[in-house]
């Protein structure tokens, strides 16, 4: 039985009725809905950019490039944080609308990379300054294991229950 | 032209200006100068015929230790052939005039000369920092550059040990 299978119960549905828990509902579809804010930083860009172009085709994960962070479900940090460049992404990701996941590709975004230890001018890891879900270690990553970063973010965002959860006032539950 | 020649041929109209020529330990041959002359000697170089320097490759800044040297890679598209300029300045008063009026390579390459070692070009029209940013305090190439702790509130050398353990 696939995921949607399981989720979505038809009833009648000759008449077109289905039913479904609305949040698991929202979360299978987000999950197969990432847009992607475009954000390539340095060499790991490239890989980015192959990911996302013909041979690697990360379209058919429902995952679309943006280029304005307000419509914006996802960042690829792709690439070296420079503590000048550090301010812009937290200005962008403040503009992304909740709910938003990071992914920092490339060991230079998770750690500061060849400049952990005397890159002088380089953050030492994005998520000293923003919130990420999931880590694509290389130098630099395969498109491979930045889909598999992909895919992981996805199964993380179907377990999530948006509406009896994270944004319910009353379980006092805050936007991320 | 022979560097020889030239030496000779700078040497006759710019005097104590051009202090030496390096033929066996460079390639292409080094001409040290004074630095209060770049610029005329710049001039000289590009718009004599028969040298006709017109197209600066590379203008970069060293730290030598005791004083900081600007060098200046110059090729001459007409007559196939490359020298380089070096102008040593002092450390506490790197000062030297700028060549961005002759090649207009030099104002992104003065820039970070100034934003790499400190190195001040006078004329230049927008004597700023280049690549890093405005409020930066220091000058990362220089041999006793001490990197701060932070900037702007994140941690630059900190020893990150939530994260390296
Ligand atoms: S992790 Fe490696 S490939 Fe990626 S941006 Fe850093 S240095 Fe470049």
């Amino acid at each position: 039985m696939s995921e949607a299978q399981r989720i979505i119960t038809p009833r009648g549905h000759q008449d077109g009725i289905i039913l479904a828990k609305l949040d698991e509902v929202l979360s299978l579809a987000r999950s197969h809905s990432q847009w992607y804010l475009q954000f390539g930083l340095a060499c790991c860009a490239i890989e980015m950019m192959a990911t996302a172009a013909s041979r690697y085709d990360l379209d058919r994960f429902g995952a679309m490039p943006r280029a304005t962070p307000r419509q914006a479900d996802l960042i690829f940090v792709s690439g070296t944080v420079t503590l000048k460049m550090a301010e812009k992404i937290k200005v962008l990701w403040e503009q992304m609308p909740a709910p938003k996941y990071a992914i920092a590709m490339g060991s230079c975004a998770i750690s500061g990379g060849p400049y952990s230890r005397h890159g002088y001018s380089v953050l030492k890891g994005v998520d000293l300054i923003i919130p990420v879900d999931v880590y694509v270690p290389g130098c630099p990553p395969r498109p491979e294991a930045l889909l598999e970063g992909l895919v992981l973010l996805a199964e993380k965002v179907k377990k999530e229950k948006l509406l009896s959860q994270k944004f319910s006032k009353k379980r006092g539950g805050a936007e991320k | 032209m022979n560097p020889k020649k030239l030496y000779e041929l700078l040497k006759k109209r710019f005097g104590e200006a051009v202090i030496s020529v390096d033929v066996e330990n460079s390639i292409p041959p080094k001409y040290v100068i004074q630095p209060d002359k770049v610029h005329e000697i710049s001039e000289f170089l590009k718009n004599t015929g028969d040298l006709e320097y017109d197209q600066l490759m590379c203008l970069t800044g060293q730290d030598l230790g005791n004083e900081l040297s600007v060098v200046l890679n110059l090729f001459s598209t007409k007559h196939y052939s490359s020298i380089t300029l070096e102008a040593k300045v002092a450390r506490e008063h790197p000062e030297l005039d700028s060549v961005s009026d002759l090649y207009a390579t030099a104002n992104w390459h003065e820039r970070e000369a100034y934003d790499m070692l400190g190195v001040v070009f006078k004329g230049h029209p927008n004597m700023k920092r280049i690549l890093l940013p405005d409020d930066w305090e220091g000058y990362p190439l220089r041999k006793d550059y001490k990197p701060a702790d932070a900037w702007h509130g994140m941690p630059i050398s900190k020893e990150l040990s939530h994260k390296h353990n």
